[in-house]
């Protein structure tokens, strides 16, 4: 009979040889000549997991691109882009996949070059375990200690160190040993967890899938088995207390409303008592629903959608915990941070926050030191560049619900967004909460500003003049303030070059600088509208999110943006103070609209054009605005 | 029956010179030459060559020759020519075969054989035959006799088969009954077998029910209580399962199915805008018996004790359950975080994946996202019968789009190339349909493993206002935190399959049961071996070339894409085990028959850079 009849589906031979395997995220890492790749590319190869095909590419790819003369040239395994085969370096983390009869492994194979920082950290995020590779000729480098360190800052609990190339080192117990005991030293200092050793040649598979001949003195296990019995992180997390990121609710009818998430940590059993944080509401989950039936218990790791016996009110970023050992909640962190992006991270400027499934306006109020990878050593810093570490003070617009990083990655786990350009700024891990926003409350006082303003029978404002130097803030700000003087109204004008010969005397150019410079301002332009003045504020303020900033200090209606638009040119003709000039002679640095940029608000509240006006007609117009909304009234 | 080809003569001819060209493909293998260089020289696809390759190295020379390719003419037993016989049954409604039968049985299969095939075969035969084709239902576990009904007994195994669904069942006196339908499973087809067994019976039945979870579709249950028949789920014997049971109502009397992988709910069902549709049905199933409230309840404590003994370690959390669960993570958060999300669908195994996951992540709602297909014109048969079957049966808005500039200037892969073809009917047709409708969010079944400019792609991906992507200067992508924010005109593709391996998706759909279309299930195909690719011969918008003659082979497809430029390769894997099986010996990657493949991980990058998925 010929064999191609059709056969019954077998239950019973897929449930044998599905069902078991585990699945493991991990990264590998090291300097960039350690032998990662070939390393992963016997990996792959032993497990069966390279297709004839694939295999001649790369034969082909390495004669044409590869650094090993003839030889297979495995690091072009994971340079997938033409810029990496051109260049021969790996820029952006490449993912390969293999596995063994009882666990599937997805390998995040990263960037070595300290330039793609960045991309190593997306690879090593979401691992479970590393692999750090080190030359035992070189022992550790900068980069495998850089690598470890980040490794551990975020959150990969087991670290494989492999020590490579030993059969250069004549496979030498003593060679191996001394590199462990200084790593472990590091390790302990760094905060790394677990860590196996295990001494390997990629090139000659010695204790890779098997053990080697070459060191009878090593007892440990291979590479591959050592892999192979790691826990996976959902296992670990099932022993801590119950969250779940509420990522979406789910109302498809009046009927139903669930709550749909991935418990991230513990488990949850229908009928238990939870908490909502960070509102602190008390609940009972009523059902388990998941499409393949109702569950009566869920684990970490799984998505599934839950739903409540009580009618409240449950919204996308919620944190569902146990009641016993809830989730915190606060608005004052100290956390670590990695900077990711090319412009400097400045203290005080407002970014977006994405906390688990919240997103919520946060701001680094201090940093307070830099961290040196290598030596661990603390720094003072003003400011943190590309790829560098610091330990921040930071303040978000709102409570939040948040566990310290160490105790749960995805409630202590961010990242910063900036406002303007959409990137991912930088990664964070909460360490603690600060607990002045516990103690330190807000003095109900009986005279508010309400009751101040009415005083003055007028509403407290901010008007927020912004333009290029010499556009014609101060004169009209000026002007303005004259005419509601002239009306009774109660005012004050706030002029940058008059701040700056007090409150903010000890601040300059710089771009961080600046940023503090309109943040006082904008907190005293705050306590003023708080007494119920209309104030009005002449400054370049040349960044969208300090204007921003100050925005968020007052209420809704009270911050009304002046854009005062004169072209560039227009403004450095007038050149009143002689500034444009001496910027032009490289006398004056970090001017704004030379070499320092302006940017233009994109819905200013009034726009006044000095080109085609003069500041009178300018001043008239903005006296017009305010009568329109209510700030003050018709001319009395 | 004889099986005469029409061209006996050049089929003959065309094997010798195919004999020459394999012996020659071998000779290359073995001077250490590349399957790539080889493919090329001799034109025979990378498939063909490695398996006579292996028949070298296994019997040398004479290994080589003796193996053949197809049917051979003239052999005329039964079995030779099942594989056929097997294809035109699947085809033919019991109806057709006699006009009063409603099913097939081992008579009816005698009689349509030597009626309409002039074969005559004896009652053992047809037995033999049946059990050969698999068309009975499998044998059910023990205990289930436990559950005896006054009503005369029949057990039901849906079983999905290379290019139909089989229901199977067995009659009082254990004669199988079969029905074959044509599609993916749907409660269409099933109330159609219902009605037919009803009518072949004469009176209402106790179906014991393997292979389909009904008890989630208010409209079959309901079938049941209309027609005064009862129902249980019930269990294969071989079946040892560890997932946790799912409760199964029939009747006020309960059992509890140990869910097997066959056991696939309704889309229907999971659309119905009737969240708790259990207790609903319970209530309308008739017989004495306590209230529905409380048989729900005693359903989930019976599972509760099932399934978790031991407070610790009761959940078996394998590499798919970890999977699917970060999948239905990702299609969340695209819901929440977009504005007007879509979800790519094109026909094809991730696709429907995709879809399946998509519908556990909103369950009950149905999908808040249409489906978008991109269609290029040049799809197989097959795969536009599977779409249309989505449309008609799934709970979703589907969307097709066509690039009409590409249609009104013919473009097409035969005269303008793979290249210039994909680029315009599928990367700018992709971008039309974005723009058109505004989706800021695009989900896509691609895979990491595919390709090498793929392993390099985030989860959440950022296109800009010219739909471009930057592979240089990604956004970090850390823990579970996607940056979904973009700006008027940018988008997000975003990829739940990312860290699934084309095994992972296999093992899905078996456990799962889900159905895809025919084509990646080995049958014979009128093919051509053209450019070192078998090309099947879909329609007549293949024009031949000088000497080609379409050839039946036994083949199937590994990724389906246009049909010209998606190669078949010979197999006999015609279930998915089989296909895991062969995937899992496979010494080839997945994309090695699709023509785009033999193009340099550079240019694929390029396609992306430009806006293709």
């Amino acid at each position: 009979m010929r064999s191609t009849a059709v056969k019954l589906v077998d239950v019973s031979a897929s449930a044998e040889s599905v069902g078991k395997k585990t699945l493991l995220h991990l990264i590998t890492c090291g300097s960039v000549d350690d032998g990662k790749s070939t390393l992963l590319g016997r990996l792959l190869q032993e497990t069966d997991s390279l297709p004839q095909d694939e295999l001649e590419r790369l034969t082909d790819d390495s004669r044409k691109f590869g650094t090993q003369g003839n030889a297979t040239d495995f690091a072009l395994l994971s340079d997938g882009l033409s810029a990496e085969r051109q260049q021969g370096i790996t820029i952006d983390v490449a993912y390969r996949f293999f596995s063994t009869t009882t666990r599937k492994f997805v390998v995040a194979d990263t960037p070595g070059h300290e330039q793609y920082t960045r991309n190593m950290v997306s690879g090593a995020a979401s691992a479970d375990a590393a692999l750090l590779l080190v030359d035992a000729r070189n022992g550790l480098s900068k980069q495998s200690l850089r690598h470890s360190y980040l490794v551990g800052l975020l959150g990969v609990r087991h670290l494989v160190l492999a020590v490579n190339k030993m059969d250069l080192v004549s496979y030498s117990e003593t060679v191996f040993n001394q590199i462990v005991e200084t790593f472990q030293q590091y390790a302990k200092n760094a905060g790394i967890d677990v860590i196996t050793a295990v001494p390997v040649s990629a090139l000659h598979g010695d204790n890779i899938t098997e053990r080697s001949a070459n060191m009878p003195w090593y007892h440990g296990s291979t590479i591959l088995s050592c892999l192979e019995t790691l826990p996976v992180e959902p296992e670990a997390a099932r022993e801590l207390p119950f969250r779940m990121a509420v990522q979406w609710v789910n109302r498809p009818n009046m009927d139903f409303r669930g709550y749909a998430g991935t418990v991230s940590s513990g488990e949850v059993r229908s009928g238990d008592t939870v908490r909502i944080q960070p509102s602190g509401k008390p609940a009972t989950v009523d059902k388990i629903v998941t499409a393949d039936g109702d569950l009566e218990l869920a684990v970490a790791g799984q998505s599934i959608t839950l739903t409540m016996t009580e009618e409240i009110d449950v919204s996308r970023g919620d944190v569902i915990s146990t009641t016993d050992e809830p989730a915190s909640t606060a608005d004052q962190f100290e956390c670590s941070i990695i900077w990711m992006d090319e412009s400097a991270m400045l203290a005080g400027r407002p970014y977006v926050m994405k906390i688990g499934t919240q997103q919520t306006g946060a701001t680094i109020t201090d940093i307070k030191h830099e961290i040196n990878v290598t030596t661990l050593e603390q720094t003072a810093a003003k400011q943190l560049e590309q790829n560098a570490i610091g330990i921040c003070n930071l303040s978000t617009d709102r409570q939040i619900a948040f566990d310290a990083f160490k105790d749960n990655r995805d409630t202590g786990g961010f990242i910063l967004i900036d406002k303007l350009t959409n990137q991912t700024v930088g990664i964070g891990m909460l360490n603690f909460a600060l607990r002045r926003s516990d103690n330190i409350h807000m003095q109900a006082v009986d005279v508010d500003k309400g009751a101040r303003s009415e005083l003055k029978s007028q509403k407290a404002c901010i008007l927020w003049f912004t333009g290029l130097s010499g556009a014609g803030k101060s004169t009209i700000a000026n002007i303005v303030e004259r005419k509601l003087a002239k009306q009774g109204r109660h005012t004050y004008l706030l002029d940058g070059d008059n701040v700056r010969h007090g409150l903010n005397k000890d601040l300059g150019f710089t771009d961080a600088d600046r940023v503090e410079n309109i943040r006082r301002i904008g907190e005293v332009a705050g306590l003023m509208v708080d007494s119920g003045l209309i104030v009005l504020s002449a400054f370049i303020s040349p960044f969208r999110s300090e204007r921003q900033m100050a925005r968020n200090l007052v209420d809704d209606d009270e911050f009304l943006e002046v854009y005062v638009e004169t072209p560039l040119s227009i403004a450095e003709e007038r050149d009143p103070k002689g500034l444009y000039k001496k910027a032009r002679r490289g006398e004056l640095k970090n001017f704004t609209g030379i070499d320092s940029p302006y940017e233009p608000p994109e819905t200013p509240e009034i726009l006044v054009n000095t080109a085609s006006h003069t500041a009178e007609q300018a001043a008239e117009r903005v006296i017009l605005e305010l009568r329109k909304k209510g700030i003050i009234g018709e001319s009395d | 029956m004889t099986e005469t080809s029409p061209d006996t003569k050049s089929l003959a001819s065309g094997n010798a010179a195919l004999q020459e060209r394999r012996l020659q493909a071998v000779r290359m293998r073995l001077e250490g030459k590349k399957l790539a260089d080889i493919s090329s020289a001799v034109g025979l696809s990378q498939p063909t060559i490695i398996s006579a390759h292996k028949a070298f190295l296994a019997g040398g020379w004479p290994a080589v020759n003796q193996s053949r390719r197809g049917r051979t003419a003239g052999s005329g037993s039964l079995s030779d020519a099942d594989g056929h016989l097997r294809a035109l049954l699947s085809r033919t409604r019991p109806e057709s075969a006699s006009k009063a039968a409603k099913l097939w049985t081992a008579a009816l299969l005698t009689s349509w054989l030597s009626e309409h095939h002039d074969i005559t075969i004896t009652r053992k035969t047809a037995g033999r035959q049946i059990i050969h084709w698999q068309l009975a239902a499998p044998a059910f576990a023990e205990g289930e006799s436990a559950q005896r009904s006054k009503l005369p007994t029949f057990r039901l195994a849906v079983v999905q088969h290379a290019d139909y669904m089989l229901f199977a069942t067995k009659d009082a006196r254990r004669q199988p009954l079969w029905l074959h339908q044509h599609g993916s499973l749907s409660r269409r087809m099933t109330l159609d077998f219902l009605d037919r067994l009803l009518e072949h019976a004469g009176k209402p039945f106790m179906l014991l029910i393997n292979g389909i979870n009904i008890s989630s579709d208010p409209v079959l249950t309901q079938w049941f209580s209309d027609h005064r028949c009862e129902w249980q789920q019930a269990k294969l014997a071989t079946t040892h399962s560890a997932r946790s049971p799912v409760p199964a109502t029939g009747k006020a009397r309960t059992i509890l199915a140990e869910t097997q992988s066959l056991d696939t709910p309704f889309v229907e069902a999971a659309g119905s805008s009737a969240a708790p549709s259990k207790q609903k049905l319970t209530a309308h199933a008739p017989g004495p018996g306590p209230g529905p409230g409380k048989t729900e309840k005693h359903s989930v404590n019976a599972n509760s004790n099932q399934a978790i003994n031991d407070d610790k370690a009761p959940l078996v959390f394998d590499h798919l359950h970890r999977l699917e669960a970060e999948s239905i993570r990702v299609i969340r958060e695209a819901i929440a975080e977009g504005v007007n999300p879509v979800m790519l669908f094109s026909m094809g195994k991730d696709s429907i994946v995709l879809l399946h996951l998509a519908k556990k992540a909103c369950y009950p709602a149905p999908l808040p996202f249409p489906l978008l297909h991109i269609d290029t014109q040049w799809k197989f048969h097959a795969m536009y019968e599977f779409r249309d079957n989505v449309i008609a049966n799934e709970d979703v808005n589907f969307l097709v789009h066509a690039n009409n500039t590409g249609i009104e200037q013919q473009v097409n892969p035969l005269t303008h190339g793979a290249e210039l073809h994909t680029s315009i009917m599928k990367t700018d047709a992709l971008k039309q349909a974005i723009d058109k409708h505004g989706f800021d969010i695009a989900l896509a079944g691609s895979r990491r493993d595919e390709e090498a400019s793929r392993s390099k792609e985030r989860i959440f991906s950022f296109r800009n206002e010219k739909h471009q992507w930057d592979p240089k200067n990604q956004r970090p992508e850390v823990w579970n935190l996607y940056n979904t924010m973009v700006k008027p005109g940018e988008t997000l593709r975003a990829y739940p399959l990312s860290n699934w391996t084309e095994i992972d998706i296999w093992e899905y759909i078996q456990r799962e049961s889900i159905a895809i279309p025919s084509l990646y299930f080995a049958a014979e195909r009128p093919t051509v071996e053209r450019d070192g690719m078998l090309i099947m011969v879909d329609d007549e918008r293949l024009p031949l070339q000088d000497g080609e003659v379409p050839m039946m082979r036994q083949v199937r497809f590994r990724s389906l894409g246009c049909y010209p430029l998606t190669g078949a390769f010979e197999s006999t894997a015609a279930t998915v085990p089989d296909i895991i099986n062969e995937i899992r010996k496979s010494e080839l990657t997945e994309r090695s028959a699709r023509l785009n493949a033999h193009l340099t991980s550079s240019a694929m990058e390029k396609k992306k850079i430009e806006g293709y998925f």
